[in-house]
C-alpha cells in the first residue's frame, strides 16, 4: 500500500506542479521548441538527423497508428511495473521483519544482480535491433550526398547520436528499477541508500555491452569484403537476437539465487554482470578483496570496450565509405540454391500460378533483411519457451540431471516441436501480412483476376514445407532418441497432426497473397496479442504436451488423441475450404475505424 | 567557372572515367552524354565528393576543390539519378533537413519550403511520408532540395526522370531561366531531344573517354547529322537497333 501511495504522490505532486507553475513550465517548453526549431550548426543538425532516424521504423507506414502500439506497450510495462513494486515492497517488508539481516541482504545483491543482467540484456538487445544502424551506411552516404558536409562530421555525428541514443536507452531501463529499489529497500537492516550503487553498476553493465557490440561490428565491417559483409552480420545478428531473447526470460530467474549470494567460486570474474555487481557493492561500502577485484575488471572492462569502439569507427572512418560506394552490389544466390529451390518448387507445387507465389516468398523471405530478423525473433522465442518451460520441470521436479528418464526432458522433448510450429507459423502468418516493395504488387493484381485460389494454394504450400514438415523432420531424431522409436514416431505424428490443424487456423480468412498488401500495425491492442500468444503457447504448447505424454503409454489414450487431432486438422481445414469464397484478393489493408459502430438497428 | 581536368577514376586500374576534361562557364548549360557504362555517373559522384578520383583536378572559380569539398558543395544543388531519400521522412522533414544542413536559418528556410512544395505541387503532400511519394513526386522534392540553397552550379542526373508533361515543360523553363541567371549547369541524360534543346554544348563519353566536346550545332556540322541522336549514335557506335530488334522478336516465339 505504502509503494502505491508513493507513486498516487507522485502523480499528484506532478500534477500540482504543473497547474501551479503551468506559466512558468510553458515558456521554458516554448523557449526549448524554439530553440529545436532553429538552424544550427551542421554538427548539430546531423547529429539531431541521426539519433532521430533510431526511432524510426520502416515497418510502420502510419505515425498514428504507431503511436497506438507503442502506447499500448507503454501500457502494459507500467502495469507490470507497478505490481512489480508492489511485489518488492512486500518482499523487502518481510524480510525487515526477519530477525536476521542476512536474508535481506542477501535478496538486496541478487535482486541488485538481476537488474544488473537485465539492463545489459535489455541494452544489448536494443543495439543488436539498430544493428544495420551502428556506422554510417550507404543511405546516409547517398542520401547526403551533395551537402556541404565533412566526411568526418558524418562520422563524428553518427557516434554522438549512437551514444545519446544508447545513453537514454541505458538511463531508462535502469533509472526507474533503481528507483524503486531505492524506495522499497528501506528498513532497519538495510545501512545505506543504494541507489547510487545500484545505477552506476546498471549503467557502466549497459555501457559495456553497447560498446562491445560496437566494437564487433566495427571489427566485421572492415575485416571481412563487402560483399560478405551484409551475409555475416545479418547471421550474427540473428544468433545474438536469438541468444537474447532466451536470455530475457531467463533473467527473471536470478533473483532465486539469493541463498548462493555471499558465495565467491572463482568463475565469478569470467561472469561480465558480477563486475559491475562488484561496482556496486564497493559504492555500498564492501571493500573485499573480491568486490575490490570485481569492480576493477568492470572499469577496466568499460574503458576498453569504449576505446576498441571509438577504434573501430576511427578505423572505418573513408575506408568504410569508399569500400560501401565503390563496390558491386549484393551477392548472387549459388547454382546449387536456385536449383535446388527451384525443383523443391516444381515437385510439391504442381500449378504454375501457385508455384509463382511458392518461388516468390522463398525468395522474398531470403532476401529481406527485416523479414528474416523477425522470423529469427519468433524462433528464438520459441527456444525461450522451450528452454523456460524446461528449468522450470527441473527446479520444481529437483532433478538435475538430463537423461532420457527424467520426466522434464521427456515433456521438454514433446513440447519442443508444438512450440516450434507454434511461433514458427504465427511468425510467418505475421511476416506474410509485411508488405515487400508495396507498389510492385501490379504484377499480382493484373493476374488476380480468376486465378484467387491458386495464388492462395502457393502460400499455403509455402506454410507446409517451411512450417509444418521442416519442424518435423528436425525434431524427429531427437523424440525417437528421448522417447524411443516407436513412442517418439508416436509422438511426432501427434505433433505434426496438431501443427497441421493450426495452419487451418491460421490460414482461416487470409485473402492475400503474402508481401503484397499494405499493413496497419496495431489493429489487435498489445495486451490482446500479448494475451492471445500466452493463451496459444499455455493450451498448444503445454497443455497437448502434457496429454501427449500422458497418453504415449497408453495404446486407447494414443489412438484417442491421434483420432481427435485428426479429426480437428480435416474439420478445421474442411471448414477453411467451405469459408473460401474469394471475389477479390485483399491488396490495401484498412486501418480500424477509430470509432467503433455497434451496429444497433431498429427493425 | 566549374572546370574539370584530366579526370581519372579507375577500379582496379581499369578506368572508369579516363582523362576527361570540361569547363562549365557563368549562365551555360553543359550536357553530358553517353551510352550506360560510359562514366557519366561515376563523373557526378566524383564531383559530388561521393568518390575520390584517381588522378585529375576539379577547379571551381579558380581554386582545387579537392581540398576543402565542403566550401564547394556550398554553391552547389544535386538531383541525383536514383532518388536516394529516407523513406520515413516526409517532404517537410526531408527538406527542412537539407535547408539545416545547408545552414540556412528558419526565418528564410520556412517561406523557402513552402514556396517550393507549392510550385511543385506538392503543397498537400508535405506531411506525407517520402516511402508513400510517386517517382516524380520524390523527383520534385530533390528539385526542390537542390534549388533551396540557391547554388552558383546545379548537378542534374536525369532530372526530369518521373515528371509529368506540365512539370517536364516547367523544369525545362526553369533549368533555362536559371542558367539566365549566370548559375553553371551540368546536365547529365539519355533524353537527347531534350539536351538539344536546352543546352549550349555537350560532351559525350564513350568508355570513360571524351570522345566530342563542342557546341551541339557545330557538331552538327562537323559530322554532317541533323541531329543531335545522329550525332550521338555516330560517336558513340551503336549497334544496329534493326539486328536487335529481330533477335527480340524471335526470342519471344521460342
Amino acid at each position: 500500500m505504502q509503494a502505491l501511495g508513493f507513486i498516487l504522490a507522485l502523480i499528484v505532486f506532478l500534477i500540482g506542479s504543473r497547474n501551479m507553475t503551468g506559466g512558468f513550465v510553458e515558456s521554458i517548453y516554448q523557449k526549448i521548441r524554439e530553440w529545436l526549431e532553429e538552424t544550427h550548426s551542421s554538427s548539430f543538425e546531423l547529429r539531431r538527423h541521426f539519433l532521430r532516424r533510431f526511432f524510426d521504423s520502416e515497418l510502420i507506414s502510419d505515425p498514428d497508428q504507431a503511436k497506438v502500439v507503442a502506447g499500448g506497450i507503454l501500457a502494459i510495462i507500467l502495469s507490470i511495473s507497478v505490481m512489480e513494486a508492489q511485489a518488492y515492497f512486500h518482499k523487502y517488508l518481510y524480510l525487515d521483519g526477519l530477525p536476521d539481516p542476512r536474508q535481506f541482504q542477501l535478496s538486496v545483491l541478487s535482486d541488485f544482480l538481476f537488474l544488473i543482467t537485465f539492463t545489459m540484456v535489455v541494452v544489448a538487445l536494443l543495439t543488436v535491433l539498430q544493428w544495420p544502424s551502428l556506422f554510417p551506411g550507404l543511405r546516409d552516404y547517398l542520401a547526403l550526398a551533395g551537402l556541404p558536409l565533412k566526411m568526418r562530421d558524418i562520422f563524428v555525428a553518427k557516434f554522438v547520436a549512437l551514444l545519446t541514443f544508447a545513453t537514454i536507452a541505458i538511463i531508462a531501463v535502469s533509472e526507474p528499477p533503481s528507483m524503486v529499489f531505492s524506495f522499497v529497500m528501506r528498513g532497519r537492516w538495510a545501512t545505506h541508500l543504494p541507489i547510487p550503487g545500484i545505477l552506476v553498476g546498471a549503467v557502466l553493465g549497459g555501457f559495456f555491452v553497447f560498446f562491445s557490440l560496437v566494437t564487433v561490428q566495427g571489427i566485421l565491417l572492415n575485416i571481412l569484403p563487402v560483399r560478405q559483409f551484409d551475409r555475416v552480420s545479418l547471421a550474427f545478428q540473428g544468433l545474438l537476437l536469438a541468444l537474447l531473447l532466451c536470455a530475457l526470460p531467463l533473467t527473471l530467474s536470478i533473483s532465486d539465487l539469493m541463498p548462493y549470494m555471499d558465495q565467491r567460486p572463482a568463475w565469478l570474474i569470467y561472469a561480465p554482470p558480477m563486475w559491475f555487481l562488484g561496482v556496486a557493492e564497493l559504492m555500498m561500502d564492501n571493500s573485499e578483496p573480491v568486490v575490490r577485484e570485481l569492480s576493477r575488471i568492470a572499469i577496466g572492462s568499460v574503458a576498453t570496450s569504449a576505446l576498441t569502439a571509438i577504434l573501430s569507427y576511427l578505423w572505418s572512418y573513408r575506408r568504410h565509405r569508399v569500400r560501401v560506394i565503390e563496390s558491386p552490389g549484393g551477392l548472387e544466390s549459388s547454382a546449387v540454391s536456385r536449383e535446388w529451390t527451384e525443383n523443391l518448387g516444381d515437385r510439391v507445387v504442381p500449378d504454375l500460378r501457385s508455384r509463382a507465389v511458392f518461388g516468390f516468398i522463398a525468395k522474398s523471405l531470403a532476401r529481406s533483411r527485416q523479414h528474416r530478423l523477425i522470423l529469427t525473433a519468433f524462433g528464438a522465442i520459441a527456444l525461450a519457451v522451450i528452454c523456460e518451460g524446461f528449468f522450470s520441470l527441473i527446479v520444481e521436479s529437483r532433478a538435475w540431471r538430463f537423461g532420457h528418464d527424467n520426466p522434464a526432458f521427456r515433456e521438454a522433448v514433446i513440447a519442443a516441436p508444438l512450440a516450434l510450429s507454434l511461433f514458427l507459423l504465427a511468425g510467418l502468418r505475421y511476416l506474410f501480412r509485411l508488405p515487400v516493395e508495396l507498389r510492385a504488387n501490379w504484377i499480382f493484381r493484373m493476374h488476380e483476376p480468376g486465378n484467387g485460389n491458386a495464388l492462395l494454394s502457393g502460400a499455403e504450400s509455402f506454410l507446409l514445407c517451411w512450417g509444418v514438415m521442416p519442424v518435423a523432420i528436425l525434431t524427429l531424431p531427437a523424440e525417437i532418441a528421448v522417447l524411443g522409436v516407436g513412442s517418439g514416431l508416436l509422438s511426432e505424428l501427434m505433433c505434426l497432426l496438431a501443427s497441421l490443424a493450426l495452419m487451418e487456423l491460421l490460414l482461416f480468412q487470409i485473402e492475400r497473397i503474402p508481401f503484397t498488401s499494405s499493413y496497419f500495425p496495431g489493429k489487435d491492442p498489445p495486451v490482446v496479442t500479448l494475451l492471445k500468444y500466452f493463451l496459444a503457447s499455455s493450451f498448444y504448447v503445454g497443455i497437448l504436451s502434457a496429454l501427449i505424454r500422458v497418453s504415449l503409454p497408453r495404446p486407447a489414450g494414443t489412438i484417442l488423441l491421434l483420432v481427435s487431432l485428426a479429426s480437428a486438422w480435416l474439420g478445421a481445414r474442411a471448414a477453411r475450404l467451405r469459408s473460401r469464397q474469394i471475389v477479390r484478393l485483399e491488396f490495401e489493408e484498412r486501418a480500424d475505424a477509430a470509432v467503433q459502430l455497434l451496429r444497433i438497428e431498429r427493425d | 567557372m566549374l572546370e574539370v581536368r584530366n579526370l581519372t577514376k579507375s577500379y582496379n586500374r581499369i578506368p572508369a572515367v579516363d582523362g576527361v576534361s570540361f569547363a562549365i562557364r557563368p549562365g551555360e548549360i553543359l550536357g553530358y552524354l553517353g551510352p550506360n557504362g560510359a562514366g557519366k555517373s561515376t563523373t557526378v559522384k566524383v564531383l559530388m565528393g561521393l568518390i575520390d578520383p584517381t588522378t585529375g583536378e576539379i577547379m571551381f572559380n579558380g581554386r582545387d576543390v579537392r581540398g576543402d569539398w565542403p566550401s564547394f558543395l556550398k554553391h552547389v544543388g544535386y538531383v541525383p539519378e536514383e532518388p536516394h531519400l529516407y523513406p520515413q521522412l516526409s517532404g517537410r522533414e526531408y527538406l527542412q533537413l537539407v535547408g539545416r544542413l545547408r545552414g540556412i536559418p528558419k526565418a528564410t528556410l520556412e517561406p523557402r519550403m513552402d514556396e517550393m512544395f507549392r510550385l511543385f505541387g506538392l503543397w498537400e503532400d508535405r506531411h506525407s511520408r517520402l516511402s508513400s511519394y510517386s517517382k516524380g513526386m520524390r523527383q520534385k522534392a530533390l528539385l526542390s532540395s537542390a534549388l533551396l540553397g540557391n547554388p552558383d552550379v546545379l548537378v542534374l542526373d536525369e532530372p526530369f526522370s518521373g515528371l509529368d508533361v506540365n512539370a517536364a515543360i516547367m523544369l525545362r523553363t526553369l533549368i533555362r531561366a536559371l542558367a539566365d541567371e549566370g548559375k553553371m549547369i551540368l546536365y547529365s541524360s539519355h533524353v537527347l531531344e531534350v539536351v538539344e534543346k536546352i543546352c549550349s554544348s555537350v560532351v559525350i563519353l564513350r568508355k570513360g573517354k571524351a570522345v566530342a566536346q563542342d557546341r551541339i550545332e557545330r557538331l552538327r556540322d562537323l559530322l554532317s547529322q541533323s541531329s543531335l541522336e545522329g550525332v550521338f549514335t555516330q560517336l558513340t557506335e551503336q549497334e544496329d537497333p534493326a539486328d536487335k530488334v529481330r533477335g527480340i522478336l524471335a526470342a519471344m516465339k521460342n
